[in-house]
């Protein structure tokens, strides 16, 4: 029994989904710190286009990333709704601006499949991989790619 | 056997790197013990290099293995006395030790580095020893096996696993305090036994969980302030006392976490024996270098930025400052140069001062090399004094060594060591005696991580500006902006004190968007605030729109996704929470293209009169709502707020308790006439300091201070004890004179001042020569002076005194001149004054409004006899006649010499 669920916990992965834009994205749990409401951030005018600014987390000064602009991605703020989904990338913490928070689901590797060329015209070296959830599109991101924006 | 795990790989690093510490120092000091072999030492770098063999020998790390095999053989002759160490012996050893860490550090490619040559100068040094006691038993059992065998009994031995492991000869982890070598050569500092093994006091902590311990003790102070807030409003003593308990942990939690980055730096120092010994010997020199101050703690931060500018400075002083031991000879020194290094905690700071006894430095030969190369002109040298000459050594491209030697460079450099230095927070100063010897004096915070800073705000937008920075700040009311504050060449400069300061302003420069906030008239007629910037050779004013207060910030660092905002240097969290952004301001100077603006510019149109009026700082109260007074900052020491039952009579005398002793009381109604001082449950005592002792001068109520251009009429002085009025405030305020007001009302406790009698001594009069731009104050002591029996020469600037001087030399007894002035400003002038032959002697006063620390130590510097605040009449009195009757005694002597 035990060996049976050991392989397939290792097939499986558990992703945190949350919307973005008319997007539903997707990020794997371990590379997801914590979400939080922080969403109050002091802006940078110097700072590269993708940067919102940064928060205080805990004492510590982070990054905050907006992933719509990262992607060309139309606003869509929801009030209230937002989130900041703190990952961790190069040993640093770097929160991203959601839209709202959806689900945790779990999927298998085989679920998974290759990112078409493009996604509403957006690059496809962004993203790891699409799935479905709900019958709704989740759209897998490819963490490092995105925090490779300058 | 290869290995792949990259954990292990990371510990057998972190570990053998931490045995072999001190590794160098130890070998010094064995080869230093010579033939009184220190079991205790020798027996300690064994072990370290056993348990490297050891646990390398285990990973397959089979070079590093047989390296530290040949070493510890060679120590294990040592220990049995069959091998004296010297120095030819130690020399190969660490050179041995050198390697071996290197190979250590890339220890995955370690297998690859050819150590043929170590293994045969260690071999031959066994073997002769061998021969030599052929018959002696060479080395214990214990570590004879020639190939490296896995030495721990547990291959899968962490470090702390180690410590206790059964081997006796396991690692030990020394006391990192006991690194400082002074404390090597105590016996009882290595414990033998297992169980007494100093590790178990000791562990390896990531400065990562350090930093973010301290982060976290930051935030738990800022829930505590938020906590104590609400408490306040409680009523509970229960949850009262809860908090208070809370508040006191925290604090001390917070210092504990400070503590924990604090080391010795004693671990910088101790790697500068080897470079001085190395470096004597490629030299010829023969050099000691004396430590003190090893244990003196400063931040991890510091430790790291430290480093390389004082490995710098030591080889500086071996190769240029130090002289070969022919030449020590011959100049009657002994031959054994010295360079001592020192640390100690000065004023919150710590300092560290680097001297040797060498040649010192030829300001001569700077200076000529300065001119050779094309970066001074002849007549710029010659009017250096010899301090400003010996800053040359920082001049960017300059060398004093005869010959450009392979070690030091070529002398570039020292100009690097001062930016480093300055860049985070220190100063440096040289001093030095042609021929006896260089003092390097370094200046630095005790840490990097908490800088004192200035907060601003732009809306609710918080930046800090470190004071490190921060030359003055400078409020441009509404009615003056127009004044101050123009565009020339479309570029906004602000008129200070006769030079040009570009200004950036900050909004425009970091672009930050306006607060939402409505249009508010106010805002208009608000002054300007103006923050003086100095980073290097830049000096600007950044126009800021609040200024907050000061704080010690700790300094958190930016993502790496804003990096390249030249801006901000980094960012930190305020006490409540927000973030404040910290200004680069030597980003922000170049990104608004600032360069170089030290040279001071000269506007075409300056008109003299706006800026010739001499600003004072006065202080206004009042005793009574329809009279206001002024005195002048410069004359108060402190402001005491007192009861009014606090004030006692002694007989018909007013006074206070006040610090040890008792303080008389002067009311503003006995000296002059006005309204009687109302008395409130509360009143406020000016403390004001006479040459001789301390009055307190009643004020009901203390208005404000504010930077007055004191363009009396001192013609049409209204009153004794008033020096004349002004409108300020839209209030007419009456400037008082203080030493006036006690001599009305106290005549006894001011001296009678005597009249000045060097006329009847050397049979005429010997004039002062007083130099001022202001004319109020030109005439005000010009005219007291006169009063008191002196002849009065004044001047308008320095540059008329200097020239009045020149000529006059002979009729002129002392000079009082004021700081800031025009074409020449005080220091320059007492700079030429001290220069020159026949006029150096006379004593020369400076007058300023404001005495500031930097100020005072400037004075010192360029000679002044002594400096004293403008409008303390007492004093200046008292220091005029004590000079002048010394530079009267200097013309006597003079005068006696030249009858002889």
């Amino acid at each position: 029994m035990i060996a049976i669920n050991s392989s397939r916990s290792l097939d499986n992965q558990q992703i945190v989904t949350f919307h973005c834009g008319n997007l539903l994205l997707g990020l794997e749990i371990s590379r997801v710190q914590e979400i939080n409401r922080q969403t109050d951030v002091m802006t940078i005018s110097e700072a590269p286009d993708p940067v919102h600014g940064v928060i205080n987390l805990r004492g510590e000064v982070i990054t905050v990333i907006d992933l719509r602009t990262v992607l060309g991605l139309s606003a869509n703020p929801q009030e209230g709704m937002a989130r900041n989904v703190v990952v961790r990338s190069n040993g640093e913490r770097i929160g991203l601006m959601a839209d709202g928070i959806s689900d945790i689901i779990d999927v298998s590797a085989r679920q998974i499949e290759l990112t078409p060329s493009n996604i509403d015209g957006i690059e496809s070296r962004y993203f790891a991989g699409i799935t479905t959830a709900n019958g709704n599109l989740v759209v897998i991101l490819n963490l490092d790619e995105i925090m490779e924006v300058d | 056997m290869s290995l792949t795990d990259p954990e292990i790989l990371e510990e057998f690093v972190v570990e053998s790197v931490e045995h072999l510490t001190d590794v160098e120092n130890q070998l010094l000091q064995i080869e230093e013990d010579g033939e009184n072999i220190d079991d205790n030492l020798v027996n300690t770098v064994f072990r370290a290099v056993h348990s490297v063999k050891g646990v390398s020998g285990f990973l397959g790390f089979d070079n590093i293995s047989s390296l530290a095999h040949r070493l510890e053989n060679v120590l294990n002759l040592i220990r049995n006395r069959q091998l004296v160490p010297i120095k030819s012996i130690i020399d190969r050893m660490l050179s041995a030790a050198d390697d071996l860490k290197k190979m250590i550090g890339d220890a995955e490619v370690s297998n690859e580095a050819d150590i043929s040559e170590h293994l045969s100068w260690l071999d031959e040094i066994l073997a002769s020893a061998n021969t030599h006691t052929a018959n002696a038993p060479f080395v214990p059992p214990a570590v004879t096996s020639a190939p490296p065998k896995p030495a721990p009994a547990e291959p899968t031995a962490t470090a702390e696993d180690q410590q206790v492991s059964n081997e006796p000869t396991s690692p030990v982890l020394v006391n990192k305090k006991s690194t400082v070598v002074e404390k090597l050569t105590k016996p009882e500092r290595v414990p033998l036994r297992p169980g007494t093994n100093p590790t178990e006091n000791y562990i390896r902590v990531s400065v990562n969980t350090l930093d973010q311990m301290m982060n976290l003790a930051g935030e738990l102070v800022l829930n505590r302030n938020r906590l104590l807030q609400f408490v306040g409003s409680c009523q509970d003593s229960r949850i009262e006392s809860v908090s208070a308990g809370i508040d006191q942990v925290t604090s001390k939690l917070q210092e504990a976490v400070m503590q924990t980055r604090m080391q010795p730096v004693g671990t910088v120092f101790s790697r500068f024996r080897r470079i001085v010994r190395d470096l004597s010997a490629k030299l010829g020199k023969n050099c000691e270098l004396d430590i003190e101050g090893s244990d003196v703690e400063v931040d991890k931060s510091v430790i790291e930025a430290i480093g390389d500018p004082l490995t710098h400075l030591i080889r500086n002083s071996v190769d240029h400052g130090v002289e070969l031991p022919s030449v020590r000879a011959k100049r009657g020194k002994r031959t054994k140069a010295r360079i001592r290094l020192a640390a100690y905690h000065q004023g919150g700071k710590v300092r560290i001062d680097i001297d040797d006894d060498g040649g010192g430095i030829d300001t001569k030969r700077l200076i000529e090399s300065v001119v050779s190369r094309n970066l001074m002109t002849v007549e710029e040298a010659e009017e250096l004094s010899e301090r400003e000459a010996m800053e040359l050594v920082f001049h960017p491209g300059l060398s004093t060594a005869a010959a450009v030697t392979e070690l030091s460079g070529r002398g570039v450099g020292m100009d690097v060591v001062r930016t480093n230095i300055e860049k985070f927070g220190g100063s440096v100063e040289i001093e030095s005696e042609h021929l006896q010897g260089t003092t390097i004096r370094i200046v630095l915070p005790l840490t990097l991580a908490i800088v004192p800073s200035l907060i601003v705000s732009f809306g609710k937008q918080f930046f800090a500006i470190p004071q490190v920075n921060i030359r003055e700040l400078v409020r441009v009311p509404m009615e003056e902006r127009n004044d101050r504050i123009k565009t020339i060449k479309g570029v906004e400069v602000l008129r200070l004190r006769g030079e040009l300061l570009p200004l950036i302003r900050m909004a425009e420069a970091l672009r930050l968007k306006d607060p939402p906030v409505p249009y508010d008239a106010k805002l208009e007629i608000q002054p300007t605030n103006i923050v003086i910037l100095e980073s290097g050779q830049t000096r600007y004013g950044l126009v800021v729109q609040n200024m907050e207060d000061s704080e010690e910030i700790v300094v958190k660092p930016l993502g790496r996704h804003l990096k390249s905002c030249p801006s901000y240097a980094g960012a930190t969290i305020l006490g409540d929470g927000h973030i404040a952004l910290i200004l680069d301001i030597a980003g922000i100077a170049s990104k608004a293209h600032i360069t170089s603006s030290k040279a001071k510019e000269s506007e075409p149109d300056f008109d003299p009169k706006l800026e010739r009026l001499d600003q004072q700082s006065l202080l206004l109260f009042a005793n009574h709502p329809s009279e206001q007074f002024a005195i002048p900052m410069g004359l108060v020491s402190r402001i005491e707020r007192v009861r009014a039952d606090q004030v006692e009579l002694i007989g018909n005398q007013e006074v206070i308790k006040y610090r040890d002793g008792i303080l008389p009381l002067m009311r503003v109604e006995q000296a002059i006439s006005s309204m009687p001082t109302e008395m409130n449950n509360k009143l406020n005592v000016i403390v004001i300091a006479l040459a001789h002792r301390e009055v307190g001068l009643v004020a009901s109520e203390i208005r404000d201070i504010k930077d007055v251009a004191m363009n009396l009429d001192p013609a049409s002085l209204p009153e004794r004890g008033v020096m004349g009025t002004l409108v300020i405030n839209k209030v007419a305020t009456r400037i008082l004179e203080i030493l006036d007001m006690v001599r009305t009302v106290h005549p006894i406790w001011i001296p009678e001042q005597e009249f000045c009698t060097n006329s009847h001594r050397t049979g005429r009069t010997k004039k002062i020569l007083f130099s001022e731009d202001s004319t109020f104050f030109r005439n005000y002591l010009g005219n007291y002076l006169i009063e008191l029996g002196y002849d009065v020469v004044d001047v308008e600037n320095g540059f008329i005194a200097w020239e009045y001087l020149l000529k006059h030399h002979d009729e002129v007894g002392l000079v009082l001149t004021d700081i800031e002035m025009p074409a020449l400003n005080g220091f320059e002038l007492c700079q030429r004054i001290r220069q020159t032959p026949n006029v150096q002697h006379l004593p020369v006063i400076a007058l300023s409004a404001l005495a500031d620390d930097d100020a005072l130590r400037r004075a010192r510097q360029v000679g002044f006899d002594d400096y004293l605040v403008k409008v303390d009449r007492g004093k200046l009195c008292e220091s005029i006649k004590q000079l002048m009757s010394k530079s009267n005694d200097h013309h006597c002597q003079v005068l006696e010499l030249a009858e002889v």
